[in-house]
């Protein structure tokens, strides 16, 4: 991503797990059991793809990759969609 | 009177409103303000999803993006950084790539940061989106944004949400005047003649949402708007006549009985 480049899952992400199989999800600390990819995630969240966005350690995730990509202990997840503003 | 269709990102608009769908009481209102205001650009705000509580309702629900160009804000961003992150993860919705790049510099005042936004600017058009970048009413900021490629400029007449109206008329009618992209007044209005009013100077649009959405009656507030920017339009295409500081009689001055 040139200038911005991602985040390795060291450093302040890690003080936030309690334990090393969570990941952080829009900022707050969240199990995995086993290995998850993006659609598993939000499958099991009750969320349609169609409707919002979904980035990883600060790069975002197309949805054609959703199946695909694979979550690790340590990501920084973010799940965002529209809400109203200005 | 004929008028050229307002043009922006390589798209034409009919309506030069657009409008903001913060603030709402809920999403029904939403939809009856943006329809009532003739707004063909709606923008919106992209946020975490609740994790806990999926029942909400999602606002593109009652903003139908084949009806309406969604345009996505950077708000709450204050690095060029959380802004440009804000647009790709906004483009990845699937609603086009216009985007309002917003980079914060105050809490108080939520005046820009204008360097922030220049830098975000050039990376964002690089990357292939149509920027539309809200700014002070600085005319060399203006200038700078437009030399990045951005689409339009988004001066700002007053600080969001204020109320003010147009507090420098004279800046914002050299940004006019210097302008190679569309001019779009944005925040700070408070009533119908301070919209009016940046018509009537020439800006190309203008985008509104506190003084619809913080109206007594919203929808009536949001129809108000759109006769403004018609009347303004109107009056700015017509050519006001010149300011004197002395009467100039309309009626002839021969003929008077005595």
């Amino acid at each position: 991503m040139g200038r911005f480049p991602n985040l390795d899952g060291s450093g302040f992400l890690h003080s936030r797990l309690v334990s090393t199989n969570q990941i952080l999800l829009n900022g707050e600390p969240y199990e995995l059991t086993g290995n998850l990819t993006v659609a598993d995630l939000i499958g099991r969240l009750g969320m349609k793809p169609a409707r919002i966005a979904v980035e990883v350690n600060q790069v975002v995730t197309p949805k054609a990759e959703y199946a695909s990509k694979l979550i690790a202990a340590g990501d920084q997840v973010e799940i965002v969609d529209f809400v109203g503003g200005g | 009177m004929h008028d050229t269709p307002f043009e922006l990102g390589g798209r034409t608009f009919r309506s030069r409103l657009i409008v903001g769908t913060g603030k709402y009481r809920d999403f029904a209102e939403t939809r009856a303000a943006v329809e009532a205001s003739g707004a063909e650009i709606v923008t919106v705000a992209v946020r975490r999803v609740n994790i806990s509580d999926r029942t909400k309702e999602n606002l593109l629900d009652y903003i139908d993006p084949k009806r309406y160009q969604i345009l996505p804000n950077t708000a709450g961003c204050y690095t060029a950084e959380e802004a440009i992150r804000t647009c790709r993860l906004a483009r990845e919705m699937g609603v086009g790539n216009m985007i309002k790049l917003e980079v914060i510099g105050d809490q108080r005042t939520l005046f820009p940061d204008v360097a922030a936004t220049i830098e975000a600017a050039r990376v964002l058009v690089k990357e292939g989106f149509i920027v539309l970048p809200y700014i002070t009413d600085d005319p060399v900021a203006c200038l700078k944004l437009a030399e990045a490629g951005c689409a339009a400029v988004m001066p700002l007449a007053a600080p969001i949400g204020s109320g003010l109206g147009i507090r420098n008329p004279y800046n914002l009618r050299i940004i006019i005047e210097q302008a190679t992209v569309p001019v779009i007044v944005d925040a700070g209005v408070g009533t119908a003649s301070d919209t009016a009013e940046a018509l009537e100077f020439g800006c190309d649009g203008i985008l509104i949402n506190s003084a619809i959405a913080g109206a007594k009656d919203p929808i009536g507030m949001a129809t108000a708007m759109k006769l403004a920017v018609e009347a303004g339009r109107m009056a700015f295409l017509a050519g006001r006549i010149e300011q004197r500081l002395y009467a100039t009689a309309s009626s002839p001055l021969g003929g008077v009985i005595r």
